[in-house]
């Protein structure tokens, strides 16, 4: 499985508007909504269960990157995306420091097996320094992309 | 009588007879014999063959044997083995050449071997393959006994081999193995770590010793000294059954302090748990005197099946230890596969090197099904009593934040289903990495105990492959690179006021227990038989003493000269127990 199978480029956000953390969240639900990956009826609650899960323990890992995520009954498909912001969001970090990478991931409640290939991708990604580092710099879709196709390609 | 110096790396003394594992692809070297031996080893060929052809004729009626081809080959066997000129030929070569049986046979049978195979006809060529067979047959009967007998043992005998895998020493019939020598391996290799905490004595890094046995030798496996001794005389018999009834009236005092606390004479109360692998180790733990289980390694459970195991395989194993220690710590690290150890069902990629490879936790967190499959089951075994988790091989803080990650999201799916488990279950990681080492005090903010896996740690502080024989001298904790990282550890967890422990080895080595109190450790973690002399130890010291030895340590510039005076130190406290 790679990152470009389930990260979602219409729901990309290369600069998000919003400055705090729920805000994030939910901009990012929704604009997987207007791509059409999840049901627009369903935004709503998705949002709060991804905050709900956050509140209970941060996702925030650390070197500016959160990986905020949640089953949910309403999720067809695994389904993740991209939110980017310069300045910064706390995210109540492990680290303490801001987060300039959010990853959302949004699993279907009933496939456990497929949420955790996509999560184990997402961690050894974020384990390179140059995958963070190149996101965390991205300014457009085109260049988030790229980040991401290039480090799906196999090692060399 | 042969006497060959190796490594001991599991105490206690055996006298028995020996079985030669794997010996069938063995080389046999060139030895030369006296001339007034010629008659004995003449004999011993003689009854190689007389053996050998038993063996045959029984094959050759067995039930269940196909028929046609494989009858018509043992067939054949039979023909040459009953042809005296063969046997002749090699009787010859021993009288002529002064040799072994073994290499008499060897190196005839080879011969003939190699002239067939030079042939251009194929079915010809292909009689080569017959005469290795007979030499291995014949090897057999001289060597001794093979693999498969392993597991249907009648008789005590001591186990010797090239090297044996984990699993090989795991599946041992205690009641009849009653010790292990072996030519690879070095003090941490995992045979080591096996057969102590099974208890049964062994010696490693004999180099070439399975050739010098034959069936009839008695060997003596000396554990303490890292020793065999091959076809001892009467004396040295004698002497190692008297040294054998000391050290077991030793013993019987240890055993009967085993539950005094573990108290040094100022009154400073230390911890001792067991490290265990089975479950059935639990009580082992127990009946030794130890508090609770501080290492419990889990890769077994996926060693041994022949399928990945259950979420219910796990759970079972883990309630047994906890309800075996009900309020006492069990601390349960999840598995730590890699490296040498892998699961039956996962073939491994192959790496160019596996120790800095995919291993232990970047191998969980790569597959978080089998992982998640583990967490669920310690999660649900916390709900029984004081279960801890430890997670191994953590090199960085991401990878302590991703783990934990993951047990949070088993926790929800718990929640989901209204299963049981101890929400605030201690989280804890194995320090046996430099970066670890170096960044405890990062560490420590995130996790809950720290436990000092002191074999990787020195293994990869000094670059040294602790298996290999040719290097394993340069392997040694007493070296002050890492007793440097140990004391920033201890200080480190000390400072942010999270538990504390030491699984290693030397946990288990009398000579170091004094500095390792000294440097501030109270909590040990070791191999169930060693647990009432390290009590002992405990309690034959003050920690002024302790705290002394471990500041004149400090000073010290090599290993040799730490590693003299801590044993000196030992020494003066239980001489008993060198």
């Amino acid at each position: 499985m790679k990152l470009s199978d389930f990260v979602c480029f219409d729901a990309v956000k290369p600069q998000l508007d919003a400055s705090d953390r729920d805000g994030a969240i939910s901009e990012l639900v929704e604009a997987l909504a207007a791509a059409g990956k999840i049901p627009s009826k369903s935004t709503n609650k998705i949002t709060k269960a991804v905050i709900k899960r956050e509140n209970e323990a941060s996702t925030g890992i650390g070197k500016g990157v959160a990986v905020p995520h949640v089953k949910h009954a309403a999720i067809k498909q695994v389904v993740a995306t991209v939110g980017c912001s310069s300045k910064g969001i706390d995210f109540n970090s492990l680290d303490k420091q801001p987060v300039y990478s959010v990853i959302l991931l949004l699993s279907p409640a009933d496939n456990t097996d497929v949420h955790l290939r996509a999560m184990e991708n997402v961690f050894r990604n974020i384990q390179k320094d140059d995958f963070r580092s190149f996101l965390r710099q991205a300014r457009t879709l085109k260049q988030i992309q790229e980040t991401i196709f290039d480090t799906d390609e196999p090692e060399g | 009588m042969e006497i060959r110096k190796g490594i001991a790396v599991s105490p206690g003394i055996a006298i028995a007879r020996p079985m030669v594992i794997d010996s069938k692809d063995y080389r046999i070297p060139r030895r030369s014999i006296l001339p007034s031996q010629r008659a004995e080893e003449v004999k011993r060929v003689r009854k190689a063959f007389a053996g050998a052809i038993a063996e045959l004729t029984a094959l050759e009626a067995a039930q269940g044997i196909e028929e046609g081809k494989i009858k018509d080959i043992f067939a054949v066997h039979l023909r040459f083995l009953r042809d005296k000129s063969l046997r002749k030929r090699i009787t010859d070569f021993v009288q002529g050449e002064w040799t072994t049986a073994e290499y008499a046979v060897s190196a005839t049978l080879r011969e003939i071997a190699s002239h067939f195979a030079g042939k251009d006809d194929p079915y010809i060529r292909e009689r080569a393959t017959d005469f290795y067979d007979m030499e291995k047959r014949l090897l057999t009967q001289l060597l001794g006994k093979v693999r498969e007998d392993v597991e249907h043992l009648t008789k005590e005998v001591v186990i010797v081999a090239h090297d044996l895998t984990p699993t090989q020493t795991a599946g041992f019939n205690k009641t009849f193995v009653k010790g292990i020598a072996t030519e690879a391996g070095g003090r941490t290799s995992h045979t080591a770590i096996v057969a102590r905490s099974l208890g049964i004595p062994a010696v490693v890094a004999l180099e070439e010793i399975a050739a010098s046995i034959t069936t009839e030798s008695t060997v003596i496996i000396d554990g303490n000294r890292g020793v065999v001794v091959i076809d001892p005389d009467e004396e040295t018999i004698n002497e190692y059954q008297r040294y054998v009834s000391e050290l077991s009236q030793f013993e019987h005092r240890l055993y009967k302090i085993k539950d005094e606390p573990a108290v040094t004479r100022d009154g400073i109360t230390v911890s001792l748990l067991g490290n265990i692998e089975f479950q059935d180790e639990a009580e082992l733990v127990k009946e030794s005197g130890g508090e609770g289980i501080g290492l419990y390694r889990t890769e077994f459970l996926y060693l041994y099946g022949d399928s990945e195991p259950t979420e219910q395989d796990h759970y079972e194993a883990y309630a047994h230890a906890v309800r075996t220690f009900e309020t006492k710590p069990v601390v349960i690290r999840t598995m730590d596969l890699g490296a040498d150890k892998y699961p039956h069902s996962r073939p491994h990629a192959v790496e160019s090197n596996p120790v800095l490879g995919l291993r232990s936790i970047r191998f969980c967190l790569q597959n978080l099904t089998m992982f998640k499959n583990q967490l669920h089951a310690i999660l649900r075994a916390s709900a029984l009593g004081d279960i801890q988790i430890m997670f191994p091989l953590i090199s960085n803080l991401q990878e302590l934040r991703q783990a934990k990650m993951v047990l949070r999201d088993v926790m929800e799916d718990l929640d989901e289903y209204g299963v049981p488990y101890n929400p605030d279950v201690p989280v804890g990681i194995m320090i046996e990495t430099p970066s670890a080492a170096l960044t405890a005090s990062l560490l420590a903010a995130d996790c809950d105990f720290f436990s000092i896996g002191t074999n990787d740690l020195v293994q990869y502080t000094l670059a040294v492959d602790r298996a290999n024989e040719h290097v394993s001298t340069l392997y040694s904790a007493a070296d002050p690179a890492v007793l440097s990282l140990l004391r920033n550890v201890i200080h480190d967890a000390n400072k942010a006021k999270i538990g504390l422990s030491i699984c290693g080895e030397v946990a288990s080595d009398p000579e170091f227990i004094m500095l390792l109190l000294g440097m501030g450790v109270r909590t040990l973690s070791l191999a169930p038989p060693m647990i009432p002399e390290i009590k002992q130890i405990v309690r034959s010291v003050t920690l002024r003493e302790c705290n002394h030895l471990a500041r004149k340590v400090a000073t010290m510039d090599s290993q040799r000269q730490i590693k003299n005076y801590l044993r000196d130190a030992a020494i003066k406290i239980l001489p008993e127990a060198f």
